[in-house]
């Protein structure tokens, strides 16, 4: 009764937007097919939002992201393109000044490189951890995994990610 | 091994930007007319603030505490039961399970004994034991069987518990009737254990049999150090004598930090693989999967756990067997599927197995108390995202104590 659905859509697509678009982009590899790829999801979003049995941002949060996959399970059926780019491919935008004492784009190089190895439950787990900064409880409820799971593919990504990189340069990740 | 910079690496990695002024052209085109809401609008806003704070107040007031362990325990393994039967719906056996926290919650029954089965309607069973082994739970080791293998004959436990290892075989029809018992050498380093079904048996989508060892290190399994050197040793068997079956062998043989080679032992062909790993982070799970394609062959993972600092290799390690196994037909692609396999990786975590945090310190199972250094390097080694759920498991762990 008290729900004023333009403005809390609003601050949910403030809250939301940069998950959704980094999320998307990853998949897509792409800026302006990202942009209507996304402009579509929150139409969606938005469209359906009388839908939603729930304004609990977290349910929001499920409920979108399966807006996100909904859309892109589509594009890609449309467009019979597997669902995997070649990262390493992706407009590096990193700031100069990330870390210094290496070679930033050799390593993001890298790390995109390896990122595509990984299987696609852990490469999904990643992105929805350091694009969308999901809690593992989050990503398990946006995955139907358990959070056991999540935490395992996390861990096991990160150990990949941490081991490969440490041997393709020692110089990468140093031990504390 | 620094996470944070790893961590940091990621998320700049990962980051993207969208084109400046595209956010904006989207919300307005979306709700650009919120702005044009007028005072009721503004009104009714305010008061859903007012209205949450009222709920919220009341949350607190009615807040009644979390349910207890076996609960929650059961809950979760209700959840993967059910993912087991959708699975078996689709017409493949599953079998994998790590049932550490099963065992932690049947210590609230005290040495109950719970076998689960479901059937494929093939001849083939899944079995998942839950049998606790509830002082050495509580006493941070943890024991009881990890997984089933079943080929309707027999269903085959393969156990691990702090005393050390072994592969039991129970009547299908009567799981508490043990057919044959432990083939475990007496230091626990290493056992083998096999499952014979003859080709008949395969024709017909039965098991293809398989063998399963370990040892812990060639070296000196006294040495501490050498646990990060250890090696798995897993092996495949198949009565079928027909290398065309064997082809995603290859990739198995060239795969890096893994050795292969044939065994001919009574007639047979054992095909064996040992990975040599290290373990990530002390006490962390670490998992190697080996996808063995082919009609008749089984999926295996081997996931390993280093959980005390016990002298005793078998005390201070243990290792679970995942294997997935299929019947021959449409279902063996999707059974292949990693993606599918993942969800259904319960590996074992530190969590479950490890010293016994107290507030004087921190033991290990053994009784010897940790370094302050060590137990920094231990909560180190914790997954980040694991952390606030193994602190509350512990907290649990000792309420029981």
């Amino acid at each position: 009764m008290f729900w004023n659905k333009q403005n809390w859509f609003e601050r949910k697509y403030e809250q939301n937007f940069k998950w959704v678009y980094g999320y998307v982009f990853i998949r897509i590899g792409n800026h302006a097919q990202t942009e209507d790829l996304v402009s579509e999801i929150w139409e969606n979003a938005y469209k359906g939002l009388d839908s939603l049995k729930s304004h609990n941002n977290s349910v929001f949060c499920v409920w979108l992201f399966r807006i996100v996959r909904n859309v892109l399970a589509k594009y890609f059926s449309n467009n019979k393109k597997t669902e995997t780019i070649d990262l390493a491919k992706v407009e590096l935008i990193a700031d100069d000044d990330f870390e210094e004492g290496f070679d930033n784009s050799k390593l993001f190089f890298d790390v995109r490189g390896l990122m595509n190895s990984l299987p696609e439950a852990q490469k999904e787990t990643l992105y929805l951890r350091y694009i969308s900064e999901f809690s593992n409880k989050e990503i398990a409820a946006n995955l139907n995994v358990s959070e056991k799971t999540v935490s395992s593919n996390l861990a096991r990504a990160l150990a990949f990610l941490r081991d490969h990189l440490t041997k393709s340069n020692p110089n990468h990740l140093s031990y504390e | 091994m620094n996470n944070k910079k790893l961590e940091n690496l990621l998320r700049d990695s990962l980051e993207v930007k969208a084109r400046e002024g595209f956010k904006e052209d989207l919300k307005a085109k979306l709700v650009g007319e919120t702005k044009k809401s007028g005072l009721f609008g503004r009104l009714v806003y305010s008061m859903s603030f007012a209205m949450i704070a009222v709920v919220a107040v009341g949350a607190v007031y009615f807040y009644k505490p979390q349910e207890g362990l076996f609960e929650k325990v059961y809950a979760e393994n209700m959840a993967f039961y059910d993912e087991v039967e959708q699975k078996l719906a689709s017409g493949y056996i599953l079998y994998e399970k790590v049932l550490h926290e099963s065992a932690a919650g049947n210590g609230v029954e005290q040495h109950s004994s719970i076998l689960e089965t479901w059937s494929d309607g093939k001849g083939n069973s899944l079995s998942i034991p839950r049998d606790a082994v509830t002082e050495e739970i509580l006493g941070g080791e943890y024991g009881g069987p990890s997984m089933v293998l079943t080929n309707g004959d027999k269903n085959m436990f393969y156990t691990t518990d702090s005393k050390g290892f072994g592969l039991e075989a129970y009547s299908p029809k009567d799981p508490y009737q043990c057919l044959e018992k432990g083939i475990s050498n007496d230091s626990g380093r290493s056992f083998t254990a096999t499952l014979d079904v003859d080709e008949d048996d395969i024709a017909k989508g039965d098991l293809g049999g398989f063998g399963l060892g370990y040892y812990y290190d060639q070296k000196d399994p006294e040495v501490e150090a050498d646990i990060n050197d250890r090696n798995l040793l897993f092996s495949l068997r198949s009565p079928i004598a027909d290398n065309n079956k064997f082809q995603a062998f290859e990739e198995l043989k060239n795969k890096k930090d893994v050795t292969y080679k044939e065994v001919i032992e009574g007639g047979k062909t054992y095909y064996v693989f040992t990975a040599e790993r290290k373990l990530m982070m002390r006490g962390a799970s670490a998992v190697d999967n080996y996808y063995i394609d082919g009609e008749n062959y089984r999926l295996m993972k081997v996931d390993s756990q280093y959980f005390n600092k016990d002298k005793n290799p078998a005390n201070r390690s243990t290792i679970t067997f995942l294997g997935v196994d299929y019947i021959p037909g449409e279902q063996s692609k999707e059974i292949f599927d990693p993606e599918k396999y993942d969800l259904y990786l319960q590996p074992v975590t530190v969590s479950k197995s490890i010293p016994v945090h107290t507030e004087e310190g921190c033991y290990y199972p053994d009784g010897i108390k940790m370094t302050d250094a060590e137990n920094e390097e231990f909560w180190a080694t914790v997954p980040e995202g694991t952390k606030q759920s193994f602190k509350e498991y512990i907290e649990e762990i000792k309420s029981f104590n």
